[in-house]
């Protein structure tokens, strides 16, 4: 595993040598170890990650930050992002002070697994990933089960000129099992995944049962109906709802949307915006989520944000800079893809808590809609305050009962008709966190996790 | 520009390896400018990262066992744990071919489309600054719409490749990324603000295509903020180049490589799937295409490969290993995907795989675009979706429109958005999709992203508007 501090004391000095050009300035260190894992009917491949660790630096130019990162280590790649960083600073303008409340201190945290990988593992790994894919194709019409397994330690050291000091390592691992089937040209599939913060138990939940249940759901979506076009009430499964949370107040609640005026809810924080029995949490502290982290990267620690709480829009997601220009306090929401990319406010596990209703009842409360079930992708649109959500399937709901299979669909909605349509959530014995990636525009994808319960409301659908 | 020589080339040299293997080397520069109205937000460079992707086959039991490994630590001891690393996996994964045909035939210094701005290449901080200087300049003259935000982004990027049969072949390539965003607000009627979001990509920062961009990317904004809710149903839709950049590569990306034919999802040679006038074709030699190339990431010199001709299908694109499943040789088509999490300009930390890259679609006779509007009864312009997310697999597409227009009696009768439009791209013959049901090709093809083509109308989607 690469350990960043061997490389402590020559990051400092390169710090060091900035002090005369900037009143602030800080670096994040970053490596990754891994493999992946993938299994079909063509055969196996075994990847391990790019052998990979640099650093990334940032420092206060007097109204606004400037970066560079070396792709090594050694003294001379530091010198020359350091160099290109203080031509930056010389040309910079006025100084103003830096954003208050830089990290300070020294904190360490390890993640210790339950059932940690080892190095040695990967080939212990290809019988299981050959189980899952025997799993699928024991379902008849099936043409192939496309297994990936992989597990990833990305560690992190952050340091500063005011002397703060953050070293983390997260172990990630995830699973996913894609049956697929093909007929007359036409190919369908369905999917079972987990992932998360951890060890090999976070792949628990990928079972016999579920991967043949998404096999005869691959099958039966060669003969699903094509969705209604049109407004629609709707029930949403924990995977959609979790999408929901992330682009409907999610993206909009980013404060950097705040500072550049881009968030159509920024008039109307601290009103009403949903049910009483509505809220959403974002936490980077969830316990193996899979966006999970002990430290952002400006060295705040994360913990739950509740975005809505109780219908009533509460709270937004901060970086220092964001937090210094909107009077409010840093969440541990500052996060760079890696050592190359920069620094974004974002979410990390995003979620809808659990209601009060069973899934039943809000089946028979629509009464007559569509149920959207297994999310693909989810897109934002915060100052417009659009949304929009694509799922794999669904079903027709008619007179209040699950009907007949339907293909994939979109849905587009005005977040806050969307909100206010809510008319009931689902109880759910056990949340699971979804994994995904979640990028800021188009770029600086990072893993997020988003769940949630079933979510009975209103928005247009049409096929996808 | 020649790329100097690479530290590939030596340690390709220097390898000892008794099995077939590539190197491929890459120094990529990268400098951004972030920018919050017209403010300066955050300003970075360089983002420096060389490194190598090393492959080797190594045969086995009749199929070849592929081994990669990708580090940026160039020193002995870093390229003997990439060496080790890359034994490893070749010992875990299998592949179904007997054998594979390295390329050897590429000069040292590849030749072929321009890839590379000269002013980029010298002076990337000040081209990225007179960009986005002219990026903004023009909306200080406008008073209802003003940056909402964006960002200019250039990468300049030296590649080697390296293998065991000899080849040693190096070229040089500038690449840019424009994300931006306007807002138009103000006047009496208290309507919310409107944005119009883009992004594009270049091989070069050229700023005198901007003073009518900024035209047009204004009126788009201003539209958004008085769309109404498009109509629901199947209509004619018509789809600009910029609209089919966001669907046709990827859409395709899968079913016509020859990943998809080793997984079964190609279809046959002749196969109907588009309408008779629909050709693609992939074009990876088209000067300051992004994804154009002298070489592919294998080293193979690039060629034009047709995937629809006249309708039909005509075939699929291949690299080396996926050539040697079917026994044939590359079409010069390998290309290293990213995927999700690192920024697409470090390819060398990623395996080649069969890559459908820059195509094209054949312009048809059917007009300019005033033209195809007029043929078009009852219908919708479609500018831009949230994001079109296509389905490599399934084939469909579908998301929110954020801007387009509703056509009526042949004239564009208003702005809509909201809603959404969707379904396949391609179906199995006698299927409804966007090709299958083209009614009209426009007659002038322009590049849009790694995209040339002309604007298309079908009526093989369904809008679903919230009325």
């Amino acid at each position: 595993m690469i350990d960043l501090r061997d490389a402590q004391a020559e990051i400092h000095g390169a710090l060091r040598h900035l002090e005369s050009h900037t009143p602030f300035a800080e670096a994040l260190a970053q490596g990754e170890t891994g493999w992946t894992i993938n299994l079909d009917h063509t055969g196996t491949s075994v990847r391990i990650d790019p052998v990979l660790s640099g650093v990334a630096f940032r420092a206060w130019a007097g109204d606004h930050w400037v970066e560079a990162a070396a792709g090594r280590l050694d003294g001379r790649s530091l010198k020359s992002a350091i160099d290109g960083l203080r031509r930056q600073l010389e040309s910079s303008g006025p100084r103003k002070s830096p954003p208050e409340t830089a990290a300070t201190g020294r904190e360490v945290a390890v993640h210790p697994p339950k059932h940690p990988i080892e190095a040695g593992d990967i080939e212990t790994w290809i019988p299981r990933g050959e189980e899952y894919r025997t799993w699928a194709r024991s379902v008849k019409g099936v043409s192939d089960g496309r297994v990936t397994l992989g597990a990833s330690t990305d560690v992190r050291l952050y340091l500063n000129s005011v002397g703060a000091e953050r070293y983390q390592v997260v172990p990630r691992v995830f699973g996913g099992v894609i049956a697929i089937a093909i007929e007359n040209g036409m190919a369908r599939y369905d999917v079972v995944r987990s992932g998360g913060m951890g060890g090999q138990e976070v792949l628990e939940p990928i079972t016999e049962d579920r991967v043949q249940e998404a096999a005869r759901s691959a099958v039966a979506l060669l003969r699903a109906k094509t969705p209604p076009a049109g407004r629609a009430t709707i029930v949403l499964d924990p995977s959609t709802a979790g999408t929901l949370a992330h682009e409907s107040f999610g993206h909009g609640a980013e404060a950097d949307q705040f500072v550049r005026h881009r968030s159509c809810l920024q008039p109307i924080l601290g009103t009403q915006v949903a049910p009483d029995f509505f809220s959403i949490v974002d936490d980077g502290s969830y316990p193996g989520g899979w966006g999970s982290y002990y430290f952002d990267d400006e060295g705040t620690k994360p913990g739950p944000n509740y975005l809505i709480d109780h219908g009533k829009f509460s709270g937004v997601l901060h970086d220092r800079t964001t937090a210094a220009e909107l009077g409010g306090t840093p969440t541990g929401n500052a996060r760079r893809s890696d050592f190359l990319s920069r620094l974004w406010v974002r979410m990390t596990n995003t979620y809808i808590a659990p209601g009060d209703r069973s899934r039943e009842e809000l089946i028979q409360e629509a009464r007559n809609g569509v149920l959207l079930e297994q999310f693909t992708s989810g897109v934002e649109d915060p100052l417009g305050g659009l949304m929009q959500i694509r799922v794999l399937k669904g079903r027709r709901i008619e007179h209040g009962r699950e009907t007949e299979l339907l293909g994939s669909m979109a849905l587009s909605g005005r977040v806050l008709d969307v909100m206010r349509s809510v008319r009931g959530v689902s109880r759910m014995e056990r949340m699971e966190m979804e994994i995904g990636y979640c990028g800021k525009g188009h770029s600086d994808y990072i893993p997020v996790g988003s769940s949630g319960a079933y979510v009975l409301t209103e928005a247009t659908v049409g096929p996808a | 520009m020649n790329a100097p020589a690479g530290s590939a080339f030596a340690i390709a040299d220097s390898l000892r390896i008794d099995t077939p293997f590539e190197v491929f080397g890459q120094h990529v520069r990268r400098f951004e400018t972030y920018f919050d109205g017209s403010r300066r937000e955050t300003v970075r460079g360089p983002i420096e990262l060389e490194g190598i992707g090393l492959r080797l086959f190594r045969p086995r039991d009749g199929k070849i066992g592929v081994g990669f490994q990708a580090t940026g630590d160039l020193s002995p001891k870093g390229i003997q744990g990439a060496i080790a690393a890359a034994q490893l996996s070749a010992k875990l994964s299998l592949f179904p071919a007997a054998r594979v045909e390295l390329p050897s035939l590429a000069p040292r210094i590849a030749q072929g489309p321009e890839i590379c701005s000269v002013p980029l290449w010298d002076r990337p901080s000040e081209e990225v600054d007179r960009y986005v200087h002219a990026l903004l300049s023009p909306y200080e003259k406008l008073r209802d719409v003003t940056p909402s935000f964006g960002s200019v982004k250039a990468n300049l990027i030296e590649t080697w490749i390296a293998n065991s049969d000899g080849l040693r072949t190096s070229f040089v390539a500038t690449s840019a990324e424009l994300e931006f965003a306007v807002k138009a607000s103000g006047g009496p009627e208290g309507r919310a603000p409107g944005e119009y979001w883009l992004t594009r990509e270049f091989r070069e920062l050229d700023p005198a295509p901007l003073a009518d961009e900024t035209v047009r990317w204004a009126q788009r904004a201003r539209d958004v903020r008085i769309a109404e809710a498009p109509p629901s149903g199947r209509r004619k839709v018509a789809l600009p180049p910029a609209f089919l950049n966001e669907v046709l590569p990827q859409a395709l990306s899968v079913r016509f490589t020859g990943a998809g034919r080793l997984r079964q999802m190609a279809f046959e040679a002749g196969t109907r799937l588009a309408a008779e006038g629909i050709t693609i074709r992939r074009e990876p030699r088209t000067d300051w295409v992004p994804g154009s190339a002298p070489v592919d990431d294998e080293g193979w010199i690039t060629e034009p490969v047709p995937i629809i001709e006249k309708g039909a299908a005509a075939g699929q694109v291949y690299d080396v290993l996926h050539a040697a499943a079917f026994d044939r040789r590359s079409n010069g088509s390998a290309g290293r995907m990213t995927g999700a999490g690192r920024e697409s300009c470090y390819r060398f930390t990623f395996r080649p795989g069969p890559h459908l890259g820059p195509i094209s679609v054949a312009a048809g006779t059917d007009g300019k675009d005033e033209e195809l509007i007029e043929g078009i009864d009852d219908g919708v312009w479609i500018d831009q979706l949230g994001w079109p997310n296509p389905d490599p697999v399934g084939g469909s597409f579908g998301g929110e429109i954020r801007i387009g227009y509703r056509v009526k009696t042949g004239r564009i009768a208003g702005p809509v958005r909201g809603g959404t439009l969707g379904g396949p791209v391609f179906a199995g013959p006698g299927e409804p999709s966007l090709l299958a049901n083209v009614t009209a090709i426009g007659s002038r093809a322009v590049l849009s992203g790694r995209l040339v083509s002309p604007s298309l109308v079908t009526e093989g989607l369904t809008i679903a508007g919230s009325g």
